[in-house]
C-alpha cells in the first residue's frame, strides 16, 4: 500500500529532523510514494493529487533516492531549473560511483557546463535522428522476436517477456557487447535498480563496473565500429579519454536507456490495453503512433531527476538555499494542469511540449532511440497481435523504485 | 520592431512582430508556432528548432558553430540553408527574415 500525503501532518514530518530551518512548515508535504512502495492503482493518478497542494513543496523523503528535497510539479519551474545551471548542479546526483568507492562520474549526466558540452559533442553523433533511423531494422527484428515468443499463447506478462529485456538487447548490440550477455545484464540491472538492500545494489554496481572496465581494456588496442570503439577513439583537447571517463560514459549508456524505456513502454501498453478505443484508433491510424507516444510520455512520465542547488535562489517566491536538493518528477510535471489542461485526459492530438525527456543542456541524449524503441514496440504489437487487453483477474503491481541510498 | 515571417508546417505563412533582443526560436515559441518544439530550450542539445532560412539573409546570420553543425548533420532533413533557430539572435538587423519550419525528425 502507498502512504498518502494526508497520513502525516507537516509538523510530524519536521519532527523527523530532515527538514532544514529555512523551509516554511506550510510547504512540507509527504511525497505520495514512500521508497519501495507498490500500488495496484495507476501511480500517476495518485501523483496528480499533489496538484491540490503548493506549486513547490518540501518532501522529507522523496524518491528516487529517498533523501529530502524540494519537489517541483509545475512544468514551467522544471524547465527553469533544467536551464539554470548557475544555481543548480548535476554533480553527484547518482550514488553508483560513491557507493562502490569509485571516483568516476556519470558522463555526461553528472557533468556541468561548460565541460558538459565537450562530452556531449562526442556522443551526439551516436544518437542523432539520422543515426538512430539507420537502426530501424535491428529494432524491428528484435521486437518481432519478443512478440513471436508469446504470440500464439494468447497471453503474456508484458514487462517480463518484452519491455524489460527489449532495451537491454538493443543496448548490447549498440555497445558491441555479446547478446548472450542479455540474461546477465538483466540480473545486474535488477540488482542495481530494484534490489532492496544497499549490499545488493553495491554488488550489482560493482559487477557492471568490473565488466565494463574489462571490456574497455580488451578493446583499447583495436577499437571496433561500435559505441565502445567510438568513445575509445574520441578525443578532448587532443587527448584520448581516461579510464574513469570511458567507464563513466559506458555506465551512463547502460543505465540511461534500460529501465526508463521498459517503464514507459509498459505504461503505454497498459494504457492501450485498458483503452480499447485508443488502441482501435491507433491500429487504424498507424501514422499517429509517434504523436501518441509523445502524449503518453507526457501523461506517464516515469523518471525523477535530481539537481543540487549550488547558489541561493528564489523560484516562485520560494527560497532555495545552496545545498538543498531539488527533485523533478516527470510524472508530476506532465500532469501540471496549467501547462496541460485536463491533464488526466490522454488526447493523442495534444502534441504536448513535455519535459519527460528533460530539458536544457542535459536533455535526454538517447531520446530518439527511446522514441523509436517505443514506437516500434507498439507497431509490432499491433502488427502481430489481435487487439489486446489486460487479462481478466490480472493484478498490475507498480513499483516505486527502491534506491537504498540518500545523497543528503 | 523587427518582423519575422514564418512558413509553418501547414504551409501557412505568418508575420510576427517581435520585441527583439531574443532568438528566432523564442520569437516563434512566444507567438504560438507550436510545431517548433525547441525541446532543449536553446541549449544546443537537440535539433527540434530546425528551420530553413531565406538564402537572401544568409550573409547576415552568425556563423554556424561546431555543435550546431553537428546537430544539424544528425537531422534527416538538413538542407544548405538549415539553421537551429535558437542560435539566431533576432534583432533589427534581421528585420523581415523569412524562415520555414523544417519537418520533424
Amino acid at each position: 500500500m502507498l502512504q498518502t500525503s494526508d497520513e502525516k501532518s507537516p509538523s510530524a514530518a519536521r519532527l523527523e529532523g530532515s527538514v532544514p530551518e529555512h523551509v516554511p512548515a506550510e510547504l512540507v508535504r509527504e511525497f505520495p510514494f514512500s521508497r519501495g512502495a507498490t500500488t495496484t492503482a495507476l501511480p500517476h493518478d495518485l501523483l496528480q493529487r499533489l496538484n491540490e497542494g503548493p506549486e513547490i513543496f518540501y518532501a522529507p523523503k522523496a524518491p528516487p533516492l529517498g533523501g529530502s528535497a524540494w519537489v517541483f510539479r509545475r512544468a514551467e519551474h522544471c524547465r527553469q531549473i533544467y536551464l539554470d545551471t548557475e544555481h543548480f548542479s548535476s554533480g553527484a546526483i547518482w550514488p553508483f560511483s560513491k557507493m562502490t568507492g569509485g571516483n568516476w562520474m556519470l558522463i555526461p549526466a553528472e557533468v556541468d557546463p561548460p565541460l558538459h558540452s565537450r562530452y556531449r559533442h562526442i556522443l551526439n553523433p551516436l544518437f542523432s535522428p539520422k543515426a538512430i533511423a539507420a537502426l530501424d531494422d535491428k529494432v524491428v527484428r528484435c521486437a518481432r522476436e519478443y512478440v513471436s515468443a508469446f504470440k500464439d499463447r494468447g497471453h503474456c506478462e508484458f514487462v517480463k517477456e518484452f519491455s524489460f529485456e527489449f532495451p537491454i538487447r538493443i543496448f548490447l548490440e549498440l555497445m558491441g557487447l555479446p547478446l548472450e550477455k542479455t540474461a546477465q545484464f538483466l540480473e545486474w540491472e535488477r540488482g542495481l535498480l530494484y534490489a532492496s538492500s544497499v549490499e545488493e545494489v553495491q554488488a550489482s554496481t560493482q559487477a557492471v563496473v568490473d565488466y565494463l572496465n574489462a571490456e574497455i581494456a580488451a578493446r583499447r588496442d583495436a577499437p571496433g565500429v561500435d559505441f565502445i570503439g567510438h568513445v575509445l577513439r574520441a578525443q578532448i583537447d587532443g587527448r584520448n579519454l581516461d579510464n574513469n571517463e570511458l567507464l563513466g560514459i559506458c555506465f551512463t549508456l547502460f543505465i540511461g536507456g534500460l529501465d526508463t524505456v521498459s517503464t514507459h513502454l509498459a505504461l503505454m501498453i497498459r494504457h492501450l490495453a485498458e483503452h480499447p478505443d485508443h488502441q482501435a484508433y491507433l491500429r487504424a491510424n498507424r501514422t499517429k503512433i509517434p504523436e501518441a507516444v509523445e502524449e503518453m510520455m507526457r501523461a506517464y512520465g516515469g523518471t525523477s531527476i535530481s539537481r543540487q542547488c549550488i547558489k541561493d535562489t528564489t523560484i516562485a517566491g520560494v527560497s532555495i538555499k545552496a545545498g538543498d536538493w531539488a527533485l523533478i518528477p516527470a510524472g508530476l510535471a506532465g500532469r501540471d494542469p496549467i501547462e496541460y489542461p485536463e491533464p488526466q485526459d490522454i488526447r493523442f492530438d495534444r502534441c504536448p511540449r513535455h519535459v519527460s525527456f528533460g530539458y536544457g543542456p542535459h536533455m535526454c541524449l538517447g531520446m530518439h532511440l527511446a522514441r523509436r524503441e517505443m514506437r516500434v514496440a507498439i507497431e509490432t504489437m499491433f502488427e502481430m497481435l489481435p487487439p489486446f487487453r489486460i487479462a481478466p483477474g490480472a493484478e498490475i503491481v507498480n513499483l516505486c523504485r527502491p534506491q537504498p541510498h540518500c545523497p543528503n | 520592431m523587427p518582423r519575422l515571417k514564418v512558413v509553418r508546417h501547414s504551409g501557412k505563412k505568418v508575420d510576427i512582430e517581435s520585441t527583439g533582443g531574443t532568438s528566432v526560436m523564442v520569437v516563434m515559441r512566444d507567438n504560438g508556432i507550436d510545431e517548433v518544439l525547441a525541446m532543449c530550450g536553446g541549449s544546443r542539445a537537440c535539433a527540434t528548432c530546425h528551420v530553413y532560412v531565406d538564402p537572401a539573409f544568409s550573409a547576415r546570420l552568425p556563423a554556424i558553430s561546431d555543435d550546431e553543425n553537428e546537430l544539424l548533420d544528425g537531422s534527416k532533413h538538413r538542407q544548405p540553408n538549415s539553421r537551429l533557430s535558437c542560435q539566431l539572435a533576432f534583432d533589427d538587423s534581421l528585420d523581415g527574415l523569412e524562415v520555414t519550419v523544417a519537418p520533424h525528425d
